[in-house]
């Protein structure tokens, strides 16, 4: 029950800037999910080795595991990303 | 769209890295990580490999040779694995410095191979996309084709051949398939058309970026090379390395990001945007799905291996296969390898006659160099464990498990294993912290890695608990023996993490790069591929750690040996050994720190101990043997241990040995680096030269300040206490 309740807390407090500027955080995402990057807030040199993997402005991402860390499908790649680094790119869901 | 195709910058003709007539065909095999490069490489040039640096780099030049049909000889260069020609990484750097013939010492490829895995064609075309447009003749090995199949993709190399302007091959390096049609495409690669940018840029952005070009260009770079360095110029901060001393360079980029973003584009994220744009279309016309794959056997293992539960559970039991594998399955081996030396020994010694060559030969070298390679067989089965779960992709997992609990003390996942590894050996440890990016955790992972106890620290613990732990039960289960065992290692691993997270707030402050990594899919690991890989770094340590340790026991000999004294009338074997000791300089050296180790419990003799083993802590073990006159004394030897426990203070007549001082000196052993070959290594890794020397100082000075303050606590802490 607590960890039904943190749970939720926790998807709120992500999704919550998510209204303002029309997208959410990619750690916000459920397994499942597809989603296409909105934004990079992360250090410059992470973002550009995260554009290199595909994982840039524009480009389509599924969410293959979001329970322990962040676990991704980029261009046919399997990605696994920490978990504030997952917080730190903004996305916009496109169903599952 | 209005868009120009990036035209040539007018440029003075750069020298094209024409084929040496005459001379062998040089190729750099390039491709991301897990495309099978590696194994392609072995498949093509077997077992002719050399294994080196580049110049002032701590990055493996790894080079082989094969002869093509028409028996031209081919030297290959096996390139890091890496995801682009971003020049933000050494990787990276040596990579595209190769490629466009600015490595020094490394001559500029006559052909390139881009190795491509063609389950993941649309993230390896970016490589291979920069790599064509450096307009040096390329090759793409289009690779892992079985798997591709068996995953329901179907991949046409002729049509990918006319897409990308180059000759396409399909292989299966793991069993040898396409070998032979790759060599014949790399012997003929120079004589066709150069490859060249295939894809259009904004003509807006294009002509932002003409100045770029035209600097570049006028720097000697090749027009496709200006032209793919200034894109990638847009995004990255690295005008350094190979592009170091261009006059006005980062200005000019500065001013391109300018007008890019005054076009309307975003200068950071354009290359990657307009490179997997054209990929896109690509794929879409070389790729055919040819049957729906449900749940893969990588999703299937991975269900299982990255489970918040299971996941941690399989890991520990794994790690506690690999340390039962180092200690228990190579017992056997070593009890072998210190067989075949001691036999060695008796050979020689009933050839030699006795006498300083008998000594020199017999308790020098071979017992000096048998030493050190009985640790061979723990060495060869660690790094198969690390070779295998490297090879199958479990690693990526474990890097990714672990990260959370080694961020907590300011690491990455991926200094986990470097540290697992130095349970065996420091030496091996350290070579593996390569695959740490940022080079700050990279050092603090060196710097605290010899304080994980190795296997030389083992018959130093198992003779002082042997002979002054009584193997007492605790809790009816548990032994005071093993139980102190344990806690040594466990003060060494506990020590090793602070000491980590010490230097990662203070002197390498930093915080650890996130979590980035690629999960690649499970696969079966080729036998060869396997032998190789331990092979290389069996011999690395062989050869590093059997040079040096070579020439100390020689010198340790020679300290032991001399000057030489006549013994009293009347003293056995043993005294006349004993006295021999105490008048040599190494006996000297140990009455000289006596006072700097009274403190601590310890007499003049163990200070010869000390003395011996700064180089080689497994040394003190026999150089107790020696001053004790128990003969050819390890650490399971009965008498030594009587001898220990009945020594007596000549002053005091207490017993010169209490448990007390017994933990003491294992607890100094813990921390102390007493290891040259470590040295000579930590040199290595840290930059060489005297930036090595400083690291590797520093390292030496910490550890043994921490040891002898330990050792210190315990022994005055201990008698305040009322300890014995």
């Amino acid at each position: 029950m607590l960890k039904r309740l943190l749970g939720r807390t926790k998807k709120a407090e992500a999704l919550a800037p998510a209204r303002r500027c029309g997208g959410c955080t990619l750690a916000a995402c459920a397994t499942g999910c597809q989603a296409a990057v909105l934004l990079m807030e992360c250090d410059g040199e992470e973002a550009q080795r995260l554009r290199q993997l595909g994982l840039y402005e524009g480009a389509c991402v599924k969410v293959v595991d979001s329970r322990n860390g962040m676990l991704l499908e980029v261009k046919g790649a399997r990605l696994a990303l920490g978990a504030a680094l997952a917080r730190s790119i903004r996305v916009l869901p496109m169903g599952s | 769209m209005d868009a120009v195709k990036a035209g040539p910058v007018p440029a003075p003709a750069a020298p094209p890295p024409a084929h040496r007539g005459g001379g062998a065909l040089h190729v750099a095999l390039i491709g991301n990580p897990n495309t099978g490069k590696s194994t392609l490489f072995n498949a093509l040039t077997g077992m002719r490999q050399r294994v080196g640096n580049y110049s002032g780099v701590t990055v493996e030049r790894v080079e082989g040779r094969y002869r093509d049909a028409a028996g031209n000889p081919v030297v290959v260069l096996d390139l890091p694995g890496t995801y682009s020609l971003s020049a933000a990484s050494p990787d990276e750097e040596i990579a595209l410095g190769v490629l466009l013939g600015r490595a020094p010492g490394v001559p500029a490829p006559d052909v390139v191979v881009v190795v491509v895995d063609a389950q993941n064609l649309e993230r390896n075309l970016f490589l291979a996309s920069q790599v064509l447009e450096l307009g040096v003749p390329t090759v793409i090995a289009l690779n892992q084709v079985d798997a591709a199949r068996a995953a329901g993709l179907q991949v046409d190399p002729i049509e990918l051949t006319l897409e990308l302007g180059a000759p396409v091959v399909a292989t299966v390096a793991t069993r040898g398939e396409g070998l032979d049609v790759l060599k014949h495409a790399v012997a003929q690669a120079p004589s066709l058309p150069r490859p060249e940018r295939l894809f259009s840029l904004p003509a807006d952005a294009a002509r932002a970026l003409h100045p770029v070009e035209a600097l570049l260009a006028a720097s000697g770079l090749a027009a496709g090379a200006a032209a793919m360095e200034s894109l990638r110029l847009l995004a990255v901060d690295h005008t350094d390395g190979h592009l170091a001393g261009i006059p006005g360079l980062a200005a000019a980029v500065a001013q391109a990001r300018a007008d890019v973003t005054g076009a309307g584009h975003a200068p950071r994220s354009l290359e990657a945007e307009v490179r997997y744009g054209w990929i896109a279309d690509v794929v879409e016309r070389t790729v055919t799905r040819v049957a729906e794959v449900g749940r893969t056997l990588t999703d299937r293992i991975d269900a299982v291996a990255l489970h918040r539960v299971w996941g941690p559970l399989l890991f520990v039991a794994l790690m506690g296969l690999v340390f039962q594998s180092i200690f228990t399955w190579a017992q056997p081996l070593m009890d072998a390898v210190e067989g075949l030396f001691n036999a060695l020994g008796g050979a020689v010694g009933a050839v030699v006659p006795p006498g300083d060559l008998h000594g020199l030969l017999v308790d020098g070298v071979i017992a000096g160099v048998g030493s050190v390679l009985v640790f061979l067989p723990q060495i060869v089965i660690l790094f198969l464990f690390i070779g295998f779960l490297e090879d199958t992709g479990y690693m990526a997992r474990a890097a990714f498990i672990m990260d959370r609990f080694m961020r907590s003390v300011g690491l990455h996942g991926r200094s986990f294993i470097p540290l697992l590894s130095g349970y065996a050996c420091a030496v091996p440890g350290i070579l593996s912290t390569r695959t740490i990016e940022s080079p700050k955790d990279r050092l603090a992972t060196i710097m605290v890695l010899p304080l994980m106890s190795c296997s030389a620290r083992i018959p130093i613990y198992t003779l002082l608990i042997g002979a002054f732990v009584p193997p007492v039960a605790l809790a009816g289960v548990f032994n005071l023996q093993g139980v102190t065992l344990l806690a040594m290692y466990l003060l060494g691993t506990l020590s090793a993490l602070g000491m980590a997270a010490v230097f990662k707030r203070t002197l390498l402050r930093g915080q650890a790069r996130p979590m980035i990594m690629e999960l690649p899919p499970y696969r079966i690991p080729s036998v060869k591929g396997l032998a190789l890989s331990v092979w290389h770094r069996a011999r690395l340590f062989l050869k590093k750690a059997g040079t040096v340790i070579l020439s100390l026991s020689i010198v340790l000999w020679g300290l032991a040996t001399y000057p030489k004294t006549s013994p009293t009338p009347g003293a056995t074997a043993d005294q006349a050994q004993e006295q021999q000791l105490a008048h040599s300089v190494l006996g000297r050296m140990g009455h000289a720190i006596e006072p700097a180790v009274r403190p601590l419990g310890y007499d003049w003799k163990i200070g010869v101990g000390i003395v011996a083993s700064f180089a080689a802590r497994e040394v003190f073990v026999s150089t107790m043997g020696t001053i004790y006159g128990v003969g050819a004394a390890d650490e399971q030897s009965g008498s030594l241990r009587q001898e220990l426990q009945h020594e007596r203070n000549p002053a005091t007549g207490r017993p010169a040995y209490t448990p007390l001082i017994a933990v003491g000196l294992m607890v100094f052993y813990v921390f102390a680096m007493m290891c040259m070959s470590t040295g000579a290594v930590t040199i290595r890794e840290t930059g060489g030269g005297w930036k090595g020397v400083r690291w590797a100082a520093f390292q030496f000075g910490y550890m043994l300040a921490l040891a002898y303050v330990s050792a210190f606590l315990v022994y005055q802490g201990g008698r305040l206490l009322g300890f014995t």
